[in-house]
């Protein structure tokens, strides 16, 4: 059986395997058999070779996969490891709360019976340790239950939020013994499934007590104030009537001494008179604070004109003003028409304020601003009024406006003996604003002066009038004319002729004005007045106008007020890029000057 | 059907006295035979001058297969009348890089017509812009999947430089060719079978561009082949042939595809293949086993025997891949034996060794084939 492969050589050479090849046939087969002897080394080589590389290949991947499975289950562990490290973490520090907590926690499952409990919990309740180790629920429930006042409603509320699992519940447990407890209770829940209920206990016996001496105390405290103003009130009113009888009579000497020719006693009789009417000034106060503090201050409630109120204030305030060579500026605002409150107390309070910012300055300037406001409350926008009133006096420091509106207080002791006063002003008027649902604060810095804003209701609520009689609603007298409320324009102008003729032309349109001749002094004069409008020469002595108008719009509280820039060239353009609101050229025409104004 | 086939040498000239009578213009010459006769094509001139009606098809080849034997430098004819079946030739030029698409659909487009039955194709196998997959895509997307083509590339022994397919009866390179045969009574069989054995680990394209391998698991693919191929490097690219790749779209897709290879160039250490290698596919190399390749051969010739009647005259065109006649050597007529021992007695085989061949798979549309034995059985009732 020779090989098939043979086979067919020898047929491809025409012979048969018997029989005998020629020379040329047998060199033919020869180099046949060569060659299939060469295909087969080297068939053997590349697979003997591809063996060898693949295996290599192969277990280089086991080698990668082993590795790669290998950096994965270290990973995994790491993990394991690092969630057990956290987890002993929590519960560590969830046992270190549950042991340091004053409270007593008791934890339970969801069928009640006790899973875990702190020592407060034993000690606050008392728990015999044979009851602890028993673990027996029905045990210490009634060893609870017998120390309460009322076992039947603690029993209920478990009973009820057994009943319901999600619920929480906080309450007060009182004890036969007089102890207190305050109770808390959550469910315990593991993901969304509610597993249990934890209780917190607070003995808050010693608290209760506290509370309740302190609220005796309170009450002591506000009895015996009411008895002291009680009698002050009926002190200062039993004290006023001898005093009528002095000033009377002071009076009636005053002017028969002066009919008799009694001249000598004239200025003894003015300083019984003047002591007698202080003494009436400051009893007056007196009655007022012990009405307010007696809970006995009446508000009346009346509609009346706000234009007219301050007219007269002011007419009362003026020569005090111009004793210390004050000059005093207004400015309403045209929204501000009628308030409808007690019209008595808000020109006591306006008095009060004005004549304290008379008194306190010298050589100054004092102003008043009556501004419409509003203010959001739960029923809605309401209108309220706000009073400012401020100076350029002798100011306050922060220690002195700590306690200026307590009774008898004044800047300090030798304030009284320098400018007078009862020293209970401003304490009345800061509780006259109180009590009529409003509010009064106070800036001032030593040396440069003080403002007072109160901020008030236009109308005086139902909260502030429990006690309230009705009165008659005064009609409106008359209105301001719009000549008198324009407000201050402060004009910063150096040359003598235009610095005239503009204020001339302001106070016919309305204006209260102010000048100043130098660009210091106008910014000066800026930060004190607080102006409604500001007019600016660019060409000043010290300061260029154009710096000085920048120095105004980037003072924060100035920047909004309006400056009308004044130059002798046309640069409306520079003006406007500076932030002026408007423009005019010199000289100054009228026509153009009105057109201005109007816009403001 | 009437059929006969002869064939040429140099040294013995033509195998029979006279050219067979069998002129008709329902006469198919199957032609096939080495490179050389594109510079000398006197033996192919006496052919068409013998069968001027005929219609003529072939190309060159890596070795003329003329019934179970191997030659070289001959020319293996097949002569085949049809009685009742007629008979279309059709041949285009693959003139760009999307050439092969477009001579598919030219072709399909020439050939289709309502009674057409079946169709070999025959394509240039070197040329820059030959690409067997384009060419197949070319052609299913005009043709019914109900029309059997099979056909291959054209070969080069193992020199990779250069073919021809015959256009009007001479060979040119740089063409597509094909017959379509139309009748109810012509029955076509088909089968392609490989037989190679995967080895070594699976691994990714990770990068290509249709049928130009670059990088295989990030490495060059130039760089495994040498690697393996050792002291047979120096041989590429043909050696490679040693190392067919076999593709597939994922790790759980059946359906593994054949690659073999048909130039590598250094400088990019890229290797181009006879069909698309796509990124992102797996593959794996594949190795010869003597048996498995020759057992390949006779099951791809039992499947195309299912599909055709029982005919003493049956014509068997055996196309099977260069790589394996490297691989078996002296034993690669053990193949062309077990395929023709399967198919019915009397049976005539005739065929090339070729660069890609073209079948379709088991059912529905052809596709191009690499390292496989593809048979096609003719028969007319």
């Amino acid at each position: 059986m020779i090989h098939h492969v043979l086979r067919r050589q020898l047929r491809k050479l025409g012979l048969g395997p018997q029989e005998v090849p020629s020379p040329e046939q047998w060199a033919q087969l020869v180099e046949r058999i060569s060659q299939a002897y060469q295909e087969a080394d080297q068939e053997r080589y590349l697979l003997e070779r591809s063996l060898e590389i693949s295996s290599t290949e192969m277990k280089e991947l086991y080698e990668q996969l082993r590795l790669s499975s290998e950096t994965r289950i270290a990973a995994e562990r790491d993990k394991l490891r690092q969630a057990k490290f956290e987890l002993e973490q929590s519960l560590s520090l969830l046992q270190a709360t549950f042991d340091a907590t004053v409270d007593g926690i008791l934890a339970v499952d969801r069928d009640g019976n006790m899973v875990s409990m702190n020592q407060n919990f034993i000690d606050m309740w008392g728990i015999p340790s044979k009851i602890v180790e028993s673990r027996d629920d029905n045990a210490a429930l009634q060893y609870v239950l017998s120390q309460l006042a009322s076992p039947e409603a603690f029993l209920s509320k478990v009973r009820d939020l057994y009943g319901s699992p999600e619920a929480e519940s906080h309450d007060f447990l009182e004890f036969e013994n007089g102890r207190y407890f305050e109770r808390f209770s959550k469910p315990q829940r593991m993901g969304d499934e509610i597993v249990g209920r934890v209780w917190n206990f607070r003995d808050i016996t010693r608290r209760r007590q506290t509370e309740a001496e302190l609220l005796q105390a309170k009450e002591a405290a506000e009895a015996a104030n009411r008895a002291k103003s009680t009698f002050l009130a009926n002190m200062s009113h039993e004290l006023r009537t001898p005093l009528s009888a002095i000033i009377g009579y002071s009076e009636l000497l005053q002017e028969q001494a002066a009919m008799t020719g009694h001249t000598l006693f004239t200025p003894r009789l003015d300083k019984i008179n003047v002591a007698a009417n202080h003494l009436l000034a400051i009893i007056n106060d007196i009655l007022d604070l012990s009405k307010i503090e007696a809970g006995r201050m009446d508000l009346f409630r009346e509609k009346f004109a706000v234009s007219e109120l301050i007219e007269q204030a002011l007419i009362t305030t003026r020569p005090l003003v111009e004793k210390n060579n004050n000059r005093l500026f207004l400015y309403l605002d045209p929204q501000v028409a009628d308030m409808y409150t007690d019209q008595a107390k808000l020109r006591q309070i306006l008095l009060n304020l004005l004549s304290n910012a008379a008194k306190f300055t010298s050589n100054g300037h004092i102003t008043l601003r009556v501004l419409a406001d509003t203010v959001e409350t739960e029923a809605g926008s309401q209108p309220w009024i706000q009073f400012v009133v401020q100076d350029t006096g002798i100011g306050m420091s922060t220690e002195q406006i700590d306690h200026i509106f307590q009774p008898f207080t004044q800047a300090d002791v030798s304030t009284t003996r320098q400018y007078g006063g009862t020293g209970l002003g401003l304490a009345i008027t800061s509780r006259f604003c109180q009590i009529m649902g409003g509010t009064i604060q106070i800036e001032s810095q030593i040396g440069l002066g003080s403002k007072f804003t109160v901020h008030l209701p236009q109308a005086l609520g139902q909260d502030e009038l429990e006690s309230m009689e009705t009165v008659p609603v005064v009609p409106v007298k008359r209105p301001l004319t719009t000549t008198e409320n324009r407000g201050l324009i402060l004009v910063i102008e150096d040359e003598p002729n235009t610095r005239d003729i503009l204020t001339h032309h302001l106070q016919r349109e309305g204006f209260i004005v102010q000048t100043a001749v130098s660009g210091a002094d106008g910014i000066h004069l800026a930060q004190h007045l607080q102006p409604h409008l500001i007019t600016l020469d660019a060409f000043l002595p010290d300061i260029d106008g154009w710096e000085v108008l920048d120095t105004l719009k980037a003072t924060p509280q100035l920047a909004d007020i309006p400056i009308i820039m004044i130059t002798v060239s046309d640069e409306r353009a520079r003006a406007f890029r500076h932030g002026a609101a408007n423009f005019l050229r010199k000289p100054i025409d009228e026509k153009n000057l009105s057109k201005v104004l109007s816009n403001y | 059907m009437q059929l006969q086939l002869f064939n040429y040498t140099a040294e013995a000239g033509w195998s029979v006295e006279a050219f067979p009578q069998l002129d008709s213009p329902n006469t198919l010459i199957l032609v096939f035979g080495a490179t050389a006769w594109l510079d000398n094509p006197a033996p192919i001139q006496q052919l068409a001058k013998a069968y001027p009606q005929s219609i003529f098809l072939g190309c060159s080849t890596s070795g003329e297969i003329f019934g179970t034997t191997i030659l070289d430098e001959s020319l293996a004819v097949a002569a085949i009348r049809f009685t009742t079946t007629t008979i279309q030739g059709a041949c285009v030029p693959i003139l760009s890089s999307n050439g092969s698409f477009d001579a598919g659909q030219a072709i399909a487009n020439q050939l289709l017509q309502p009674n057409l039955r079946g169709l070999i194709v025959l394509s240039d196998g070197t040329s820059t812009n030959v690409n067997g997959s384009n060419l197949v895509r070319g052609l299913n997307s005009i043709l019914p999947d109900s029309i059997a083509v099979t056909g291959g590339l054209a070969g080069d022994g193992a020199r990779f430089t250069r073919t021809w397919v015959l256009k009007d009866k001479m060979p040119h390179s740089g063409y597509v060719a094909a017959v379509g045969f139309y009748g109810e009574n012509i029955h076509f069989g088909h089968g392609s079978k490989a037989g190679w054995r995967i080895f070594g680990p699976e691994r990714r394209i990770t990068r290509s561009q249709e049928n130009v391998l670059y990088e295989l698991d990030g490495q060059p693919a130039l760089e495994l082949y040498k690697r393996y191929l050792g002291e047979r490097a120096a041989d590429l690219p043909a050696s490679a042939l040693l190392f067919p790749l076999s593709i597939r779209e994922s790790h759980d897709s059946d359906k593994q595809i054949v690659r073999t290879i048909l130039s590598v160039d250094e400088e990019t250490q890229s290797m181009t293949f006879a069909g698309d290698v796509p990124e992102g596919y797996f593959a794996q190399l594949m190795r010869a086993s003597f048996n498995g390749l020759v057992d390949g051969a006779a099951e791809a010739a039992a499947v195309a025997r299912a599909y055709t009647p029982d005919i003493d005259d049956t014509l068997s065109i055996a196309i099977s891949c260069v790589g394996r006649r490297l691989v078996m050597g002296e034993y690669t007529e053990d193949e062309l034996d077990a395929a023709l021992e399967v198919l019915p007695k009397g049976t005539q085989q005739i065929g090339f060794y070729s660069y890609g061949e073209i079948s379709p798979f088991a059912t529905g549309y052809c596709d191009l084939h690499n390292q496989t034995m593809t048979v096609t059985t003719i028969t007319e009732d």
